[in-house]
């Protein structure tokens, strides 16, 4: 068994110098836990708390770290000496300076393959959501307001169009399930063949932009860079149809934020609905929250247990196999650095 | 044929229908939903009823000496008197084809919203709160298994669009053959407690019956998996609502996502009202823009069809009063 060690060891201590040290920026789901646990040749420590400075200040001792939202910069890689694999808990790396990692020969893996059935399936909920109302007409039954006509207005998926907006693993999941809804389904991904997105039965897009004006439904499945950060601006909203539905299970800063409020109260959009947020955790009390026909939730597309399980082993996995050196370059985000 | 007809309205016509009688130049009556006196002072004129969900009794139709049909604008017929027209040979129709597409999403809605809490964490952002609350566990649909009471139109769409989303989908409806429901791709579960030992997941979609009355009962929820959770998109009158509000109130169910009710408006002192898990919505399930438009424009082809003699049998329910042949 491995050794583990709850509390942060007592700053200065030197780590034990032959056994490969895991920082955990929270604890694992206990699936994943138990991978980590079964190997007596490693030590596991989970930070105090999950912030980036608990990070910078243990991370002198981490041979690998398990992230979750905590910040790998350049001042915690100043400080990682030993680090030889970062696993992110997640499929998102924007929290990671990916750059600097790899002039730094340290590989970047994540946890794909392992939540894109629950992130499809939350992106569908939200929008059926506010297709149909569900959160306004919810606390109508329970304030005891029945339904006077149109008050809501709603929506049938089926014979509408989407625009899904990249084509990795949980795009594509989302394109099926809008198919099996009867939706057109328009796709934009630079990184993917078009004739492949055509193959699969979906309508490929060239530019997302001249696709805004076509779609009822937009719905965001790709990774934040500096390339795409702000896409959804207020041009962006503006194009869109009157009345149609932004969805956002990917990542907050994709959204300007404000012009997302402005094309909600307006009436120009005619909801939306979204699972992340520009800065996270939100105050209840955030501008966009006073805005009609918005459902938001907690950046819990991914929570269900199930999903924790499967993407709590594949980060465990990633550690073990960095530290092995046996890792599938397919988890890495640099996988040049095996090269 | 049509011109100098009459027909009374208990909702509105969508426009386009209200066009269509326009130009055929038949009076529109509309009455307001729940407004039985102005209904009855009506009914004397009137050749056809496009009929809302407020009910239509039989002392509303003894009233109409010219009556012809009653369509409803929608498919549950329980608050129509279908006795009262068949002894005078009265038609009434429903709008089958117009409202399915709209239920089964609003069925997959509520089975997504109850399994991922989607109106209780909306509140919990809202109210400040941020981190995934361990006492508000949510769930995939994938992999898990839903049990579906009833195969008709909108329970066989639910089916498909429920096996999109990787879940395990049981069947349970004594009228349909087994090989029916293979064929679609889902699994015939002949032996309910089997079958609700077993779901994950149920779903409503069956007509309310003399035999399914309050069959959703205290012994019914007994007899589902500790953490599973009931979605009705189909009849209020189904489930006795008492024994499902002990049922989540005492943590045996995990979760109720409901569009109906035994009574609706839903009582001020149900105690439904206060229950954990709950996703509630008002009877809205078959009200989109687009279903609203398809259930005006069939009863009201259905009205005509009737005024000019050539009334099939497809939307009919009494289909006894038809001429033979």
């Amino acid at each position: 068994m491995a050794r583990p060690t709850e509390a942060a060891p007592s700053r200065g201590r030197k780590p034990l110098a032959a056994m490969p040290h895991v920082i955990l920026g929270r604890d694992l789901h206990p699936a994943g836990r138990a991978l980590l646990d079964a190997r007596p040749d490693i030590t596991v420590e989970v930070l105090p708390e999950s912030t980036t400075e608990a990070l910078i200040d243990r991370v002198p001792a981490a041979d690998a770290v398990v992230l979750f939202l905590e910040r790998m910069d350049d001042r915690a890689l100043a400080r990682g000496n030993r680090l030889r694999v970062v696993s992110r808990f997640g499929v998102g790396y924007d929290s990671i300076d990916i750059p600097a990692c790899t002039r730094r020969g340290i590989p970047v893996a994540v946890t794909n393959g392992a939540n894109d059935i629950a992130v499809a399936e939350h992106a569908l909920m939200l929008m059926l959501g506010v297709a149909k109302h569900v959160v306004q007409y919810d606390r109508d039954v329970h304030q005891g307001v029945w339904r006077a006509l149109n008050s809501h207005p709603m929506l049938e998926l089926h014979g509408k169009s989407v625009l899904v907006v990249g084509f990795g693993r949980i795009g594509a999941r989302v394109a099926r399930l809008c198919a099996a809804f009867g939706m057109r389904v328009m796709v934009f991904d630079p990184g993917f063949p078009t004739p492949r997105i055509a193959a699969d039965g979906h309508v490929p897009v060239r530019n997302w932009r001249d696709a805004l004006p076509q779609a009822d439904f937009v719905t965001l499945h790709c990774p934040l860079h500096d390339g795409n950060r702000g896409m959804m601006d207020r041009a962006a909203f503006a194009a869109m149809k009157k009345g149609a539905v932004f969805i956002n299970t990917a990542r907050g800063p994709l959204v300007d934020e404000a012009a997302l409020g402005e094309a909600l109260a307006s009436g120009h959009l005619g909801g939306a609905g979204i699972d992340v947020l520009v800065v996270e955790p939100a105050a209840g009390d955030h501008p966009l929250f006073r805005q009609p026909n918005l459902i938001v939730s907690p950046h819990n597309a991914a929570a269900p247990d199930t999903c924790l399980a499967r993407m709590a082993q594949r980060a465990a996995q990633n550690v073990l196999d960095g530290l092995d050196g046996t890792i599938d370059p397919g988890f890495l985000v640099n996988p040049e650095v095996l090269a | 044929m049509t011109q100098g007809m009459v027909v009374v309205a208990t909702r509105p016509p969508h426009p386009e229908a209200q066009k269509q009688f326009d130009d055929a130049g038949i009076e529109v009556i509309e009455v307001r939903h729940g407004d039985l006196p102005g209904l009855l002072a009506a009914m004397p004129r009137v050749h056809a009823v496009f009929a809302g969900t407020m009910p239509v009794p039989a002392e509303a139709i003894a009233a109409a000496p010219h009556l012809r049909i009653v369509a409803r604008h929608g498919v549950g017929y329980d608050a129509v008197d279908v006795a009262a027209l068949t002894a005078r040979r009265i038609p009434l129709t429903i709008t089958p084809d117009a409202n399915a597409v709209s239920v089964a999403e609003h069925a997959m809605l509520l089975l997504l919203a109850v399994s991922r809490r989607l109106v209780a964490y909306d509140a919990r952002v809202r109210s400040g709160g941020w981190i995934p609350a361990p006492e508000l566990p949510t769930h995939d649909l994938d992999g898990r298994t839903l049990l579906l009471l009833g195969f008709g139109r909108i329970g066989a769409r639910t089916a498909r669009l429920a096996a999109a989303f990787g879940m395990r989908v049981l069947v349970h409806d004594p009228f349909v053959p087994g090989n029916t429901v293979k064929g679609a791709g889902a699994i015939p579960a002949p032996d309910l407690d089997a079958a609700l030992a077993e779901a994950d997941l149920v779903s409503l979609h069956l007509p309310v019956t003399q035999a399914t009355r309050g069959s959703i009962d205290a012994a019914f929820l007994a007899r589902m998996k500790k953490g599973a959770a009931i979605v009705n998109t189909a009849r209020g009158a189904l489930v006795n609502e008492a024994a499902l509000a002990a049922a989540l109130h005492e943590g045996r169910l995990a979760g109720a996502g409901l569009d109906v009710f035994v009574d609706e408006p839903l009582p001020a002192d149900s105690k439904l009202r206060s229950a954990p898990g709950v996703v509630f919505t008002p009877h809205t399930a078959a009200y989109t823009a687009q279903a609203v438009r398809r259930m005006a424009l069939s009863a009201t082809a259905s009205i005509f069809a009737c005024f000019e003699g050539r009334l099939g049998p497809d939307d009919v329910v009494n289909r006894e009063v038809l001429p033979a042949g």
